[in-house]
């Protein structure tokens, strides 16, 4: 199995089966378009990844090496958010930092199965929280000036709790 | 950690040169919408309207929450608060606010998009994004609402529906709000009006005449209307716009006969784009008439056809018989034609076999309350070969063939669909012991079978313990008002674990 190896920010350098890298688009165009080979023994950077994410991230593409690619978005009319296998449930069981590196780790490497199913668990930590709730649970900061805040609540009386 | 930092601070070479510190603000500095994107969720700010308005005010923005970040981190705090689990999620790049807003409009609906707007004022923008209202579905949520919300709310969100391409409409619109609502749409594809009682029959005209509604594909009408549809109202409709519809769906409405027969003959003579066709529990002033077998002849896509509780009177026009195979094109996957509420004395097991007996790819099938059914002849003309759902509730009633013959009949019937059943409804009928036994006995090793109904049949407690012992599958079994089963307290539904429950009677 050819693999190469991935250089993390903080210097971590993993080895990883081309064919698990490759289900990061942004890995595969770097292969592919720059040449970059199995003989090159040089690991590929990648700065905005930290070890211990980039450890989960290809723990995640190992697990779904297998898997077929992802459909494109908008084609499946029906989508659904509770369709997350259990495996990926355990997986995602993290603390909420780690979850908000991942998305960002998913984002910037572009591996789509992995960003689907995260913002997917973040949409169902959403569900039934009021906007109160959701503030509290991922320490937004309500930036509405007073006026605005008291237009908002006029809209949207119906949403609050009682 | 002081570790990690100081090996960070060294420059990176590579094409991504991106330095260890710009490494939080990487993607929300936001401005990375790269265009090559496989996703359609990532639109460009630019490309957005109602979301440019606010560009310059977010790059604002966004470059004080930067510099407040880069203080913080130099004070380290950021680790900490990573580490404490407490994060710094209004710094996530808008495209994934919108994929994550995605999820939720697919959960809860777009009326509670609505709701997370008034979380900040990031998310107050993102929600109005244009890609997350394609495919809009204003019904879902809107039963936790009054009366007066939801038209107000409603009203609020219409105007960012302009190239909406699928909408689900709640009851709360009038006919006004809709004529406003048409001028809107540019890409309307598909509406669902289900449920939207405020709308008159006028509507139909209204559809048929607008310029906007060029492309429609797709129409659904289930309970709309509370007035009788007449000619008059639908005639514009049936002509322009039913030739080129994929789906149609007019259950819960009320015909006047001249309606139902100009649709049922548009339908069966110049609808071959047509895909799903659904007219349940539709009620006419006269029974009308189908031309079933042109309707096999022209509806070459037809694939979901439901005419539960609706009663017609088949005909055939062209007097070939259905032995002439060259006239069949129908290739339905799912066939309905239970008949609960009324008594079509029109609608026997040879029209059955005469009207989809060609096809191949049926996987459901329903045909509760069937009259005139003495045998299981009829699903054995079927050509129909993994068969999934097959509803025969009350079917066999009357004059039943002899003992032997049906369960020659129900063997070769389940031994071919067996292995691909998951749904079986069999309530209501009182058959001989025997052919019970055969039933189940034809499914073969491991039958797949996920719910099977028995409620007031007559099944035995012997036929019971033999497919509670071999349908490991199931996770639901009815078997309430079984009059022939005489142990105590098990006779009720059972579902998911509870199957256990009625499993365990059986091994003790």
């Amino acid at each position: 199995m050819p693999s190469i190896k991935l250089s993390s920010s903080d210097g971590e350098v993993f080895s990883v089966e081309v064919e698990i890298a490759k289900q990061s688009n942004t890995i595969k165009t770097m292969l592919e378009d720059l040449g970059m080979d199995e003989e090159d023994d040089e690991a590929v950077p990648l700065p905005n990844v930290n070890a211990a994410i980039l450890k989960r991230v290809i723990q995640w593409c190992t697990y779904h090496k297998d898997d077929p690619p992802p459909p494109e978005d908008d084609e499946n009319k029906e989508k659904r958010t509770d369709d997350i296998s259990s495996w990926d449930a355990d997986f995602l069981k993290v603390d909420q930092g780690t979850l908000f590196e991942l998305i960002l780790a998913a984002n910037y490497l572009d591996i789509k199965g992995l960003l689907d199913v995260t913002c997917k668990t973040v949409a169902n930590m959403i569900k039934g929280k009021s906007p109160e709730e959701i503030r509290k649970t991922f320490n937004i900061k309500n930036d509405f000036t007073q006026a605005e805040e008291d237009q908002v609540r006029r809209e949207n009386e119906w949403c609050e709790e009682k | 950690m002081s570790g990690v930092q100081k090996k960070a601070k060294k420059p990176r070479y590579g094409i991504l040169g991106v330095k260890k510190t710009d490494r939080i603000f990487f993607s929300a500095a936001g401005e990375d919408w790269s265009s090559d994107s496989e996703d359609d969720d990532y639109h460009p700010p630019g490309e957005d309207e109602i979301v440019e308005i606010n560009t310059k005010k977010r790059k604002q923005e966004r470059r004080k929450k930067q510099a407040i970040i880069k203080e913080e981190k130099k004070k380290g705090k950021i680790d900490i608060k990573l580490k404490q689990g407490i994060t710094t999620w209004h710094l996530l790049p808008p495209e994934i606010l919108v994929k994550i807003l995605k999820f939720c409009s697919m959960n809860e609906g777009h009326l509670r998009l609505d709701v997370l707007g008034t979380v900040c004022n990031d998310w107050k923008r993102v929600a109005r994004t244009e890609s997350l209202w394609k495919y809009v579905d204003l019904a879902r949520g809107s039963e936790m609402l009054n009366k007066k919300d939801l038209e107000s709310t409603s009203k609020k969100l219409y105007p960012l529906m302009r190239k909406t391409e699928r909408i689900v409409l709640n009851k709360s619109i009038t006919m006004s709000q809709f004529t406003n609502l048409i001028r809107n749409f540019q890409e309307i594809r598909e509406i669902s009006f289900k449920g939207c009682s405020k709308l008159k029959p006028e509507l139909l005209t209204e559809i048929a005449e607008s310029g906007n509604l060029k492309n429609l594909q797709g129409v659904d009408f289930n309970g709309t209307f509370q007035d009788f549809i007449g000619l008059k109202d639908m005639f514009v409709f049936i002509n322009n716009i039913l030739p080129n519809l994929t789906k149609l769906v007019l259950s819960n409405n009320k015909f006047n006969k001249k309606t139902i027969t100009a649709i049922f003959q548009k339908v069966a003579s110049d609808c071959t784009k047509l895909k799903i066709f659904e007219l349940e529990n539709c009620h006419s002033s006269a029974i009308p008439q189908l031309d079933y077998l042109s309707m096999c002849k022209n509806c070459r896509s037809l694939r979901v056809l439901n005419f539960n509780d609706t009663l017609f009177h088949p005909f055939n026009s062209s007097g070939n018989s259905q032995n002439d195979e060259t006239t069949y094109k129908l290739n339905l996957e799912e066939f309905r034609m239970s008949q609960f509420l009324h008594v079509n004395i029109y609608v026997s097991p040879s029209f059955i076999t005469d009207f989809i007996g060609m096809c191949d790819n049926l996987t459901l099938l329903d045909v509760n309350h069937l009259r005139n059914c003495n045998s299981f002849n009829f699903l054995l003309k079927l050509h129909a070969q993994k068969l999934k759902h097959l509803y025969l509730s009350n079917t066999f009633t009357k004059n039943l063939v002899d003992d032997l013959e049906m369960e020659l009949q129900v063997r070769q019937v389940f031994s071919r669909w067996g292995p691909s059943l998951l749904d079986l409804d069999l309530s209501k009928n009182l058959l001989p012991s025997t052919v019970w036994d055969a039933i189940f006995d034809s499914f073969g090793p491991n039958p797949s079978l996920i719910t099977l109904n028995l409620e007031s049949s007559n099944i035995a407690i012997d036929t019971l313990d033999y497919i509670m012992k071999t349908f490991h599958k199931l996770r639901y079994v009815n078997i309430s008002l079984c009059r022939t089963i005489r142990e105590r307290g098990i006779k009720r539904e059972y579902q998911a674990e509870e199957i256990n429950i009625l499993r365990s009677k059986f091994y003790s």
